[in-house]
């Protein structure tokens, strides 16, 4: 009974430990998320000095978290936003109307990896 | 990492149910859990050993997930039966008191040839002199011969054996001395003092192997043979 106990115990820790992982990872890309489709509405609205503020907090908010992303999360699915916020940067910087779509891809890669990081039926399948 | 914790999960129930149901001569001489802890913590271990673009958390949580699913599912097995017959199955007798249970083979898929040749691996050649033979749940035949054709013992011949020495407790190896060996063979440090003495020897680190039998009886290799030593020395 007692190994019973301490196996099922050992599962409960690690599927808590995966949630607790699951929960914090998926907060801060929700937050980046919300932040690069803030910076693409102010690049439409061509406040590009607001945009690169924004594409800054997004940068800063990446580097701040880039390891454990790195520890959780396969490399190849984390280059797109890497690219794609070095991308943004060059085209605040130039105020070039085509950061709107950059910011909006931005935002569609940190989505798909909120996706495949939450628990869902598609993904387990 | 979540995800992953589930499909490991769901993989290990699939395929353990896959093996049981594919029977026991694929299993070997694992139980069909432990095969499947062997072949899948293995898989499982290759991937971010290869892709260093994979997380090391995407092999070792499934590696730990893994071994605490097997240690759930042996320790059900240990503490009920039903859990053991549904998780690893129940001993088959192929054989019972000379006669082979045919319908037990056939529903097994074990053909008379394949008995035989189990039989033979078991040193049995002649399937007469079989009384029973078991099918265990990991893979393997018992074979319990017929009385007239079993080895000869003391207890068949109505005499008793005098006592041997049946215990023999390691306490040096390697040069090594094992001190938890030494205190269960009950001796102490001046007793294998004593001994190393009695050999020409003077600590444990030139001795190979020391013994010590419930009878007191010491076997002592030491690391240098004494006929080498004598050699080189030219005497």
């Amino acid at each position: 009974m007692r190994y019973i106990a301490l196996a099922l115990v050992l599962l409960a820790v690690i599927a808590g430990l995966c949630w607790w992982n699951m929960v914090y990872v998926c907060g801060i890309l929700e937050d980046m998320e919300a932040t690069a489709l803030q910076a693409a509405e102010a690049a439409r609205r061509e406040e590009y000095a607001e945009s690169m503020r924004l594409i800054e907090a997004l940068g800063a908010k990446w580097e701040r978290h880039a390891v454990w992303f790195c520890a959780v999360m396969p490399h190849k699915s984390l280059d797109p936003v890497s690219l794609g916020l070095e991308t943004a940067m060059g085209h605040a910087q130039a105020e070039n109307p085509e950061l709107v779509s950059e910011l909006r891809s931005v935002g569609r890669c940190l989505r798909m990896l909120i996706d495949t990081e939450c628990l869902r039926l598609e993904n387990v399948l | 990492m979540l995800t992953g914790f589930v499909r490991t999960l769901i993989l290990y129930v699939i395929i353990t149910a896959a093996l049981r149901f594919m029977g026991k001569r694929q299993v070997g001489q694992l139980q069909p859990a432990e095969l499947v802890i062997t072949i899948m913590v293995s898989e499982v271990a290759t991937v971010p050993m290869q892709d260093f673009g994979i997380p090391l958390a995407y092999g070792i949580i499934p590696i730990l997930t893994l071994l605490c699913a097997e240690m759930l599912s042996s320790a059900l097995c240990a503490a009920s039966l039903r859990a053991r017959s549904i998780l690893c199955g129940k001993p088959d007798f192929l054989i019972h008191r000379g006669e082979p249970d045919r319908k037990k083979l056939a529903s097994l898929r074990i053909s008379a040839a394949e008995l035989a040749e189990e039989l033979r691996l078991k040193g049995v050649f002649d399937p007469g002199s079989v009384s029973t033979a078991i099918l265990e749940t990991n893979g393997q035949l018992s074979v319990l011969l017929k009385p007239d054709q079993r080895p000869l013992s003391y207890a068949g011949t109505g005499t008793s054996a005098e006592y041997e020495p049946g215990h023999y407790t390691t306490i040096i190896a390697q040069g090594t001395l094992i001190r938890a060996n030494l205190r269960m063979s009950g001796h102490d440090e001046a007793w294998l003092h004593k001994v190393l003495s009695a050999h020409g020897l003077g600590k444990p680190s030139q001795v190979l192997l020391l013994t010590v039998d419930d009878r007191e009886g010491v076997v002592l290799w030491p690391k240098v043979c004494r006929k080498e030593q004598e050699k080189e020395e030219g005497v």
